[in-house]
């Protein structure tokens, strides 16, 4: 097999030392590693059409990659696989500025795209998820995660307007207006294809472009961190705010969330009494100063009509305030914002039931959550953020652990797998989907739904060679 | 009193209110200033300070300044607030007499003696400036002009 791939791509293209294979073995969470057999770098669509059509006839399964860095196990291969590493497709193909679309190779890491932008001077900018800065767009795209602009737009998958693939067969093929036209500028008018790639988490072709649309980056600009003393308090408050739609971006970190990130690994998992229980951050822009003095004062006065309700808070403190007091809150002050501290600790491991739900069940969910967390002993660790005005959210829970303690990990999975009981009851969705949760859903899911996945599935990789069992298809028959 | 870092330390760090917190990396950074560390050297005694309902004790030795959660007993003095006048006291202006007027104006208490309060006063609001980490990221290899080709 590593012959055919290196004649294939070039030895330089072919990663098959066992030492080199342990680099593509895991990620930051509890999912047990797998090595590949091997590892292919490709450079060029017809490579990575060459390396589906070896797959095709060989049976030999394919894991797409790039940095590593999911927290759900979907990059890890399956056993006797090879990863198709994406790294060195990592071209910013097109900028179209008044179109505001850009069309990139999955390769490109969302400070790579920054960069390019700041480098065209061109007032572009586009929705950074909370990964890491080497975290690929495109991947963020085909998953349909969250991002700073997910307020207004909604998941990344809704940024899309247009992929170029390769099938199973090794054909290539555009979705969206670029089926027909030269601009990939909307996802409409003809069916609505790319959908076929976003949250299907790599198992019905490789993607090697994705076109999608940047967003416009006002000149002036406000994050601001409001202090909130209750659960309620504080998604009370992002409900009203993203009705009001002229917010870019509000999100909920829970207290230990804030202590993470100044520092501490593990907090207590009881806070003090008087302590705020979330840091609200809202992010403000504006094309001019007067616009963004009067955003800054809608946001007080949503806070001082929620104060007479009964609501406590403290007075909106900017971030450039927070750095000066601490200068660990400047992990918050730019993007890509770089929450290291999740990822960069002792122990290495990090986890979440990371879900996407309905606004109205915010306070309920989050103290089920809570509850579940604290019980096993782990600080409620929430990040949250409203999403598509309001319409809906992200609410996430997030553990760190020791990825060379057995006992530890035993125990995430028996939190985590609570927490998705308790949330999938409540209506809420988990995204970028582990292989694990699936399994749970299969006795839920809309019957309907899940054949037509299957039907859908067996027409795009009737062998089986994508990224096989994180969508769990096909399934077992006696599974579903 | 030097290396910020390692002269500021935490009572149990995992129990720590958001308010000790926030004040321990202020004052790592502060003490990365020869100047500061100078001054804070010659700091003796605990203090105690309130913002919201978090409270924290700063206990001073010729090495350390140690943060512990709530008042202890033996405090030299007191300060109190909310939280949006004792952020805007410690990263606002700098200005000792805007500290003075945010005293007699109440918006800020103080209890104890406040002739040992006028020792620490420079420690916590001459804000030093520290050079934003850059991070190590590579530039992008490809830049291509607006509209330029596939």
């Amino acid at each position: 097999m590593i012959d055919r791939l290196e004649r294939l791509l070039g030895r330089e293209n072919v990663v098959s030392d066992p030492s080199a294979l342990a680099a593509y073995d895991d990620d930051y969470s509890e999912v047990e590693s797998v090595l590949p057999a091997a590892v292919v770098l490709p450079t060029t669509v017809p490579q990575v059409q060459a390396i589906v059509r070896f797959a095709g006839e060989t049976g030999i399964c394919l894991t797409p990659r790039v940095a590593g860095t999911n927290v759900g196990g979907l990059a890890i291969p399956t056993p006797r696989s090879i990863v198709v590493d994406f790294r060195r497709m990592n071209r910013v193909l097109e900028v179209y500025p008044d179109d505001r679309v850009a069309v990139i190779e999955p390769g490109v890491t969302q400070q790579q795209l920054k960069d390019h932008l700041d480098s065209l001077g061109l007032p572009l900018t586009f929705g950074f998820s909370l990964g890491p800065r080497r975290s690929s767009v495109l991947a963020n795209c085909c998953l349909d995660g969250l991002h700073n602009r997910s307020l207004k737009y909604g998941a990344m998958g809704q940024s899309v307007s247009g992929f170029e693939v390769v099938l199973a067969d090794g054909s290539l093929m555009r979705t969206g207006a670029w089926a027909l036209s030269d601009i990939p500028f909307a996802r409409s008018p003809l069916p609505d294809l790319s959908g076929l790639f976003v949250g299907w988490q790599g198992t019905t072709g490789l993607v090697t472009k994705v076109g999608f649309h940047l967003a416009h980056k006002h000149p002036f600009s406000e994050r601001l961190f409001v202090l909130a003393y209750s659960v309620r308090g504080t998604f009370e408050a992002m409900r009203r705010l993203s009705r009001m739609e002229f917010c870019d971006d509000i999100g909920g970190l829970s207290w230990p969330t804030g202590k993470m990130m100044l520092g501490v690994t593990k907090p207590h998992p009881i806070a003090d009494d008087g302590e705020p229980r979330f840091f609200l951050y809202v992010d403000l822009t504006a094309e001019r100063p007067e616009q963004l003095v009067l955003k800054r004062q809608m946001l007080e006065d949503v806070l001082s009509e929620l104060r007479q309700e009964g609501q406590r808070y403290e007075e909106p403190i900017g971030i450039e305030t927070l750095v000066t007091l601490n200068p660990a809150m400047g992990a918050f002050a730019s993007f890509p914002t770089d929450l290291g501290f999740l990822t960069d600790h002792p122990g290495g491991g990090l986890t979440w039931v990371g879900t996407y739900g309905p606004l109205s069940r915010f306070d309920d969910a989050a103290h089920e959550g809570i509850e579940v967390m604290v019980r096993h002993g782990f600080a409620p660790a929430i990040v949250s953020r409203s999403m598509k005005e309001g319409h809906f959210g992200v609410l996430r829970f997030l553990s760190l652990f020791d990825k060379k303690k057995p006992q530890e990990i035993e125990i995430v999975k028996r939190v985590n797998l609570e927490l998705l009981h308790a949330m999938t009851a409540r209506g809420f969705i988990m995204y970028k989907t582990p292989s694990w949760a699936l399994r749970e859903w299969l006795s839920h899911i809309d019957p309907g739904f899940l054949s037509m996945m299957r039907k859908v599935k067996t027409l795009l990789d009737p062998q089986g060679i994508f990224n096989p069992g994180k969508l769990l298809l096909p399934w077992p028959e006696n599974e579903g | 009193m030097g290396d910020g870092e390692d002269k500021v330390s935490i009572d149990q760090p995992e129990q720590m209110n958001l308010l000790g917190l926030l004040l321990a990396g202020f004052l790592r950074k502060q003490l990365t200033h020869p100047r500061m560390a100078r001054k804070a050297a010659r700091i003796r005694g605990a203090y105690g300070i309130r913002a919201a309902d978090m409270a924290i004790t700063l206990t001073f030795t010729p090495e350390t300044i140690r943060i512990s959660k709530g008042f202890s007993k033996k405090t030299r003095a007191r300060i109190f607030g909310s939280m949006e006048e004792m952020i805007a006291l410690v990263a606002g202006s700098g200005s000792t007499i805007a500290a003075i007027i945010a005293v007699l104006e109440g918006r800020i208490h103080i209890r104890g003696n406040p002739f040992a309060l006028l020792r620490l006063l420079p420690l916590m609001i001459k804000n030093v400036k520290v050079p934003a980490p850059v991070p190590a990221i590579p530039a992008s290899p490809s830049v291509s002009p607006p509209g330029a080709g596939a």
